[in-house]
C-alpha cells in the first residue's frame, strides 16, 4: 500500500511522507538490521537508511521500497 | 572479591564484554548505562574500506533466537579512528576492534593501521557467514585460519584474538590453528548458519536467503565448543553465544572461558551486560568465591 501511495503522490507531485516498518534487532541504531534503501543510490553499491533511527517516517522521495 | 581477569594480555575489570555487531561503537548504548562498567567493548566488524551491507530484510526472529544477515555494514577503519575511537576512549574500559576483510592482503593492511591506533586489542573476524568473500571462507579450514592469523601476527603487536565460526566439523582443530599461528586468544562462537522460510510468500525471509543464528537457542552449542577447545588449547577463550544472565556467563567460565561476550542479549534489554556483571558478583557471593579466576575451566 505504501508503495502505491508513494507512486501516486510522486506522479501527482504531492508532498508525501510514509511511515515504514522493518524488522528490528536493537531498535536504537546499533545493529543496523532495519535497513531501507536510499532513493537514487547506486545499484551496484546501494546505500541504506535505518528505520529505527533515520525514520520511521521518511519523505517518500528519499527511499526506495 | 576480585572480578579482574586477564584476557590474552588485556587486563579487564570484569569478564563481561559486548559482542561485535550487537553494540555498534557504543554510542547508542551509552544512553542506557555507563560504558565504563564493562570489562571491554568489542566494536562492530570494521573493514579497511566502508561497507554498505546486505539488502533488507536483514533480521528475523526465531525460537529463542534470531537470524541476521547485516553483511558487515561499517564506516571503515579511517572513519572509526577519527570519529568513534575518540568517543569510546572517554570511557574507562578496554577497546577491542573486530577486524574483517575479503582477502589476506586486506586483513594485513587493516591490522597495520589498527596496530598504530590507541586500542587494546584486535579480534580477527574469520567467521562472518553473511559475506561472499573472506571471513568464514578462511575460517572453516585449519590452513585458512593459520595462514591469515600468521600474516596478521607479523604486523600486529597488540593482543590478537581470533573469532571462529561454529560451522565446522571439528572446532578443536580450527582453534589449534589459531594457537599454532601465534595468536593470544580465541573467541568462540560466531553465529550458526540458518534459514527461515515465509510460508505465505513461499520464499526465504532474509534477502540474503541464509543468515547467522544467535541468542539463547545456540547457548548449549557454544558451551560445548568452549569446553572442547579449553581442554585442548592453552590460549585463553572469550566465550559467547546466547548469554543473557550471570548464570549463563558462569556456565561459560566453568566450561573454560576467561571472559564472555553478550551479543543478541543486548537486543532483549540494552542493560543485559551490566545485569550480567551483577549476576556474576551475586553468584560469587553465594558460592563464597573470592576470585573469579578460580572457576575458569574447572568443569
Amino acid at each position: 500500500m505504501l508503495k502505491a501511495v508513494k507512486e501516486l503522490a510522486e506522479k501527482q507531485n504531492i508532498p508525501c511522507q510514509i511511515s515504514l516498518e522493518e524488522k528490528m534487532g536493537c531498535g536504537i541504531g546499533a545493529c543496523l538490521g532495519c535497513a531501507v534503501k536510499k532513493a537514487q543510490s547506486p545499484k551496484e553499491a546501494p546505500e541504506y537508511y535505518h528505520v529505527c533511527k533515520g525514520g520511521p517516517v521518511f519523505k517518500s522521495t528519499d527511499v526506495e521500497i | 572479591m576480585n572480578t579482574k581477569i586477564n584476557l590474552a594480555g588485556i587486563e579487564m575489570k570484569n569478564p563481561v564484554t559486548v559482542a561485535s555487531g550487537t553494540f555498534g561503537y557504543g554510542r547508542e548504548y551509552s544512553q542506557f548505562f555507563d560504558l565504563s562498567k564493562l570489562g571491554a567493548i568489542i566494536t562492530k566488524g570494521t573493514s579497511l574500506k566502508p561497507k554498505n551491507g546486505n539488502k533488507p530484510p536483514r533480521v528475523c526472529e526465531t525460537a529463542s533466537g534470531m537470524l541476521n544477515s547485516i553483511g558487515l555494514q561499517n564506516p571503515g577503519v579511517e572513519y572509526f579512528a577519527q570519529n568513534d575511537l575518540p568517543f569510546l576512549r572517554k570511557y574507562d574500559t578496554k577497546i577491542i576492534v573486530n577486524a574483517c576483510g575479503n582477502t589476506i592482503e586486506e586483513y594485513v593492511e587493516l591490522c597495520k593501521i589498527l596496530d598504530k591506533l590507541d586500542i587494546d586489542g584486535v579480534e580477527l573476524n574469520l567467521s562472518c557467514p553473511n559475506v561472499k568473500q573472506g571471513c568464514m571462507a578462511f575460517g572453516n579450514t585449519y590452513e585458512g585460519v593459520k595462514t591469515v592469523t600468521q600474516a596478521v601476527r607479523k604486523v600486529l603487536n597488540k593482543p590478537l584474538l581470533v573469532k571462529l565460526t561454529p560451522n565446522v566439523t571439528n572446532i578443536v582443530e580450527i582453534a589449534k590453528a589459531v594457537e599454532d599461528a601465534g595468536a593470544d586468544g580465541v573467541s568462540l562462537i560466531n553465529t550458526l548458519l540458518g534459514m527461515k522460510i515465509d510460508i505465505q510468500k513461499k520464499a526465504p525471509v532474509l534477502a540474503n536467503i541464509t543468515g547467522g543464528l544467535s541468542g539463547p537457542a545456540i547457548k548449549p552449542v557454544a558451551v560445548r565448543m568452549v569446553y572442547q577447545v579449553a581442554k585442548e588449547v592453552k590460549i585463553p577463550i572469550l566465550g559467547m553465544g546466547g548469554i543473557i544472565s550471570g548464570e549463563d556467563a558462569i556456565e561459560f567460565m566453568l566450561a573454560g572461558a576467561t571472559a564472555i561476550s553478550i551479543g543478541a542479549g543486548n537486543f532483549i534489554d540494552p542493560q543485559t551486560s551490566i545485569k550480567t556483571i551483577q549476576g556474576i558478583e551475586n553468584y560469587m557471593q553465594e558460592q563464597k568465591i573470592e576470585d573469579i579466576n578460580e572457576i575458569i575451566g574447572i568443569v
